[in-house]
């Protein structure tokens, strides 16, 4: 790793001293700041920045730094501006890589990946980017005929020049005007400086994003503010008033230590009071550069020399190198930089003459050099990511759309294990007495087989539709929803124009123009799009509303032989069969609490699904659970729901995907198919059978495992049909699986093999319906 | 009725909390008994319905598009061309459902599928400008008036019933991140929770 070194050097006098700390400036002496580069420690001065306090003891700086704070890792790379504050502690970054040191103001874009970032949506009448001279103005007189203004300062002091310029403005002083300035603006109400932001990217005419750092002046990290804070400021004027940068001349080994640009170099004279060198030649290609002989001369130094490059340099500029003492050499350049690591000697030659033999070698230990001057200005986002890490953070803030429903919490108490499926925080299973999650699923699903389970829906897509023409609509989308009686529900299939199946629906009829769709939550987008666009296809706004009302209804499902002694002992309605016959509902109040009654199995066997409005769910949930302690009421998760699904032989989201048909899924008569989705893969069901060759437990079917004839071949190709669901059937004690599968429906009673990807794994399944469990073995179960 | 359960219940401690070694900037407050309407009037009926809804409740005309109107239990607030809000308590809510027809248009209840937060203080707008894009500044969202905007993506209800106050309608599903978020952002501000 490269060694920093305070680096010494001599004075005109001969003696060696390694303070460049010079009188005035805007630093505040009376308050000294300790600080550790590289492990080593320092003292600057508060108002100082860590390049300036460490260029007075003689320290080369790198281009950037990493700041450290203590305990804890690199938080952010800082460029060499940082301002310094009581115990900082910064080491080199670049590890080996001895960079030049630019000192500039360059936005410091990399921030660590866990850094806190916050973003700000500004409004303004006027922005302006920059506090100096032009800057301040600007806003005075803006803020003063009314406006809001912004001013945006990348540097922790406003003022831009007028910290370190010695041009009086009305009279004033530059300190004294700068101070008057901001005293006025400061009890503007309309008016917001922000310091420490620095204006990253212009898009289009009215937007600029700023990075503000509330941080990194900090001793102790605040642990209520961000790290990085975006700002992204929408103003009807954006004033560009960010000062002037200067341009280099190109020589040979122009990026020794040691040379500084003309702007940073009267910055550290005449804010922060240090030398850029003892013995400091000054290079400018224009009039304006001569400022900093002035501001040197006027503190008792004299550069070693002046290089004009110009071929016409003004009487006025040799007057003063005359006056002053100084060498000038007109019409000359700088044609390379000697030293090792930093500038020792520069040779020069006469502009547009052979160099061998004229060279004039000047010794220094500075170059300052300016050839000319070009206004800052704010880069504009051409294209989205053109400027990678910077156009990254122009994008707001996006929350983590986790769903939690109305019984979330009655989940938690009951012990519930959460999983994140579709966005939504679901209660996967209820282990008991540190059972894994996998046994308890297996004695939830039983339990509605055998006696009775409850398990939440208030996660399931939910859309009303409601007006004269809602029903054309659904029609025109489904098909056969004019049958529907009021207080019924039906399934029914949402295809695509050429018949692929895109997802199940049930649908409720509330009332003549009223209806209810509900759904899985990963279904909810998909249907809500497809009849958005029909809505949008018609030539006349149809009477009609579409609401997505998923959270305004919370609902569990109950489902087993005794779900309905349940019921019966719990709500004051009858739910006996004349009253309520399979898929109808019921809407009722309970003790005020209204109640949407539904006789439903989708799964097999017998269940009811008995929804509230959201906000009273678990007043029904915590009714229920009482109620059903009696009955040996078991709480099923989405596990346990996903196996009795499978068990049904319910086609889901694997299974209804936008290639399959009705027909294939076996929701239509095959005579029905047509068209391009006209397909042989059809559902069928699988039950393992491996254990009743070998005698011994079968190995698991998997989801995705490919399917072969069960003739004895070798299983290898792209086989007749795949696994689309599986899972271990509790009650009827195998692994079964749902399959899109080759001229299923034909194959149903042979036997065929499901093969892992790799071949490793080959177990024999017995081809079925979908639904393994036939009505016997669900009483057996 | 039954006492509404809130959708932040284990979120919403009572307190101060964030930056407290000054008065808090925000003071947030769970509304949770209210109702709140989406009313939709078909374009036929809208003129008809207007002067209607107008009477039933006791007010000289609806608002303008963006803007709302106090009424003596809630206030009703004119979303889009054509598609009006009650929010408030319950009775005139019942009014409404029953009032309009199918074939003037619809109301759907949504009271239960909203959390409703109330923000106030000096930096209640310093905090939605963190997660709003929206102007709020009082030239441009004026006191009475309403939007439907998002914060980190998630679409909420924005009304301003005063200078320094604001009524945040956020899905239920959602209100926990949401909640989180604001909370996260109030705390360099200090706020406290009623």
């Amino acid at each position: 790793m490269a060694r920093i070194w305070p680096i010494k050097f001599r004075t005109l006098g001969g003696e060696i001293s390694p303070d460049y700390r010079i009188n005035g400036g805007a630093i505040d002496r009376s308050r000294p700041v300790p600080f550790r580069f590289n492990g080593r420690g320092y003292r600057g001065f508060a108002g100082d920045t860590l390049a300036s306090a460490l260029l007075a003891q003689g320290v080369e700086v790198p281009e950037n730094v990493s700041l450290l704070r203590a305990g804890e890792k690199p938080a952010a790379t800082l460029t060499a501006a940082q301002e310094l504050f009581d115990d900082l502690t910064a080491r080199h970054r670049t590890n080996g890589h001895f960079r030049r040191f630019l000192p500039g103001y360059a936005p410091s874009v990399e921030t660590g990946s866990d850094a806190e970032v916050e973003h700000v949506y500004d409004k303004a009448d006027c922005l302006i980017v920059g506090s100096g001279p032009t800057g301040l103005a600007t806003a005075l007189q803006r803020a003063e005929a009314g406006l809001d203004v912004i001013v945006v300062e990348r540097d922790f002091e406003f003022g831009g020049s007028l910290l370190y310029d010695d041009q009086w403005i009305d009279g004033r002083a530059p300190g004294d005007w700068r101070r008057a300035v901001l005293d006025r603006l400061l009890v503007m109400p309309k008016v917001r400086l922000l310091n420490r932001t620095t204006a990253l990217l212009r898009e289009g005419e009215t937007l600029v994003h700023a990075e503000e750092r509330p941080q990194q002046h900090l001793t102790m990290r605040d642990p209520h503010l961000p790290d990085l804070r975006i700002r992204h400021i929408q103003a009807r004027e954006t004033v560009s008033a960010a000062g002037i940068d200067d341009q280099i001349f190109p020589f040979e080994n122009n990026r020794l230590h040691g040379i500084f640009k003309l702007e940073y170099a009267l910055s550290l004279v005449n804010r922060h009071a240090v030398l850029p060198g003892h013995r400091l030649a000054l290079y400018v290609g224009h009039t304006d550069g001569y400022r900093l002989a002035a501001s040197l001369l006027a503190r008792g130094l004299r550069p070693v020399a002046i290089i004009d490059a110009r071929a016409e340099v003004p009487d006025v500029c040799h007057r003063f190198a005359r006056q002053a003492g100084i060498p000038l050499y007109p019409h000359h350049r700088v044609i390379r930089a000697q030293g090792f690591r930093r500038v020792r000697r520069v040779v020069i030659g006469k502009a547009g003459q052979d160099p061998v033999n004229r060279d004039i070698h000047l010794d220094c230990d500075s170059l300052v050099q300016s050839a000319g001057v070009i206004p800052r200005t704010v880069p504009e986002l051409l294209e989205e990511g053109s400027v990678l890490s910077v156009t990254g953070r122009t994008r707001g803030e996006t929350l983590p759309h986790l769903r939690r429903g109305p019984l979330f919490e009655a989940q938690t108490r009951a012990a519930a294990v959460h999983r994140t499926i579709h966005g939504w925080r679901l209660a996967a299973a209820y282990p008991i007495k540190g059972e894994k999650v996998r046994a308890a699923s297996h004695r939830e699903a039983l339990a509605a087989w055998t006696g009775v389970a409850m398990s939440d829906l208030s996660h399931l897509g939910k859309i009303d539709l409601q007006g004269p023409d809602a029903l054309a609509l659904l029609e025109r989308a489904f098909g056969g929803w004019a049958s529907l009686k009021t207080g019924r529900m039906r399934p029914f299939l949402l295809t695509e124009d050429g018949g692929g199946a895109l997802a199940s629906v049930l649908g409720w009829r509330l009332a003549p123009h009223h209806f209810m769709l509900t759904m899985a939550a990963g279904s909810l987008a998909t249907v809500r799009t497809r009849l958005e666009r029909l809505v949008a296809a018609e030539e006349v706004a149809p009477r009609l509303k579409m609401t997505e009302v998923t959270d305004e209804w919370g609902g569990v499902a109950l489902m087993g032989p005794k779900a309905e002694a349940l019921l019966a002992g719990s709500l004051p309605m009858s739910v006996m069969s004349e009253n309520l016959p399979p898929m109808a509902f019921r809407d009722f109040s309970q003790d005020d609490l209204p109640v949407r009654l539904a006789r439903i199995s989708l799964s097999a066997g017998a269940g009811f699904e008995i929804y509230t409005r959201a906000g009273y769910a678990d007043i029904l949930w915590n009714l229920l659970l009482e109620k059903g302690k009696a009955q040996g009421l078991t709480l099923a998760g989405t596990v346990a729901r996903e196996i009795l699904r499978i068990e049904a032989g319910r086609p889901g989201e694997r299974e209804i995907n936008g290639r399959t048909t009705a027909a294939d899924l076996g929701l239509a008569p095959p005579d029905r198919l047509e068209g391009r989705h006209k397909s042989r893969l059809q559902l069928v069901g699988l039950k393992s059978v491996s254990h009743e060759v070998e005698g011994k437990p079968a190995p698991p079917l998997s989801v995705g495992m490919t399917l072969y004839e069960g003739d004895g071949t070798e299983p290898t190709g792209p086989g007749i049909g795949e696994i689309t669901s599986a899972c271990y059937s509790p009650a009827h004690d195998r692994e079964i699986a749902l399959a899109l599968l080759s001229d299923g429906r034909a194959r149903v009673g042979t036997l065929i093999r499901a093969a892992t990807a790799d071949g490793r794994k080959v177990i024999d399944v017995k081809v079925q319906p979908p639904c393994v469990l036939p009505r016997k073995e669900i009483g057996h179960a | 009725m039954p006492d509404r359960n809130s959708a932040l219940r284990g979120q919403r401690i009572h307190g101060q909390f964030g930056n407290i070694s000054k008065e808090p900037g925000v003071t947030f407050r769970e509304i949770k008994d209210f109702s709140y309407l989406e009313i939709t009037l078909w374009d036929w009926a809208r003129d008809s319905l207007r002067s209607k809804l107008a009477e039933l409740l006791g007010i000289g005309d609806l608002p303008d598009t963006g803007d709302s109107q106090r009424l003596k239990e809630g206030r009703l607030l004119h979303l889009a061309d054509g598609s009006l809000a009650y929010l408030g308590a319950a009775a005139p809510a019942d009014i409404l459902e029953v009032a309009i027809t199918p074939e003037e248009g619809c109301v759907v209840p949504l009271g239960h599928a909203r959390c409703l937060l109330r923000l106030e203080g000096p930096k209640a707008v310093a905090l939605l400008r963190r997660g709003i894009r929206e102007d709020l500044r009082d030239t441009a969202f004026a006191v009475g008036q309403v939007m439907t905007t998002d914060i980190g993506g998630i679409g909420v209800l924005l009304l301003r019933p005063d200078t320094a106050k604001f009524d945040l309608l956020v899905p239920r599903s959602h209100a926990i991140e949401v909640w989180r978020w604001l909370t996260r952002r109030a705390a360099p501000f200090g706020y406290e929770v009623l």
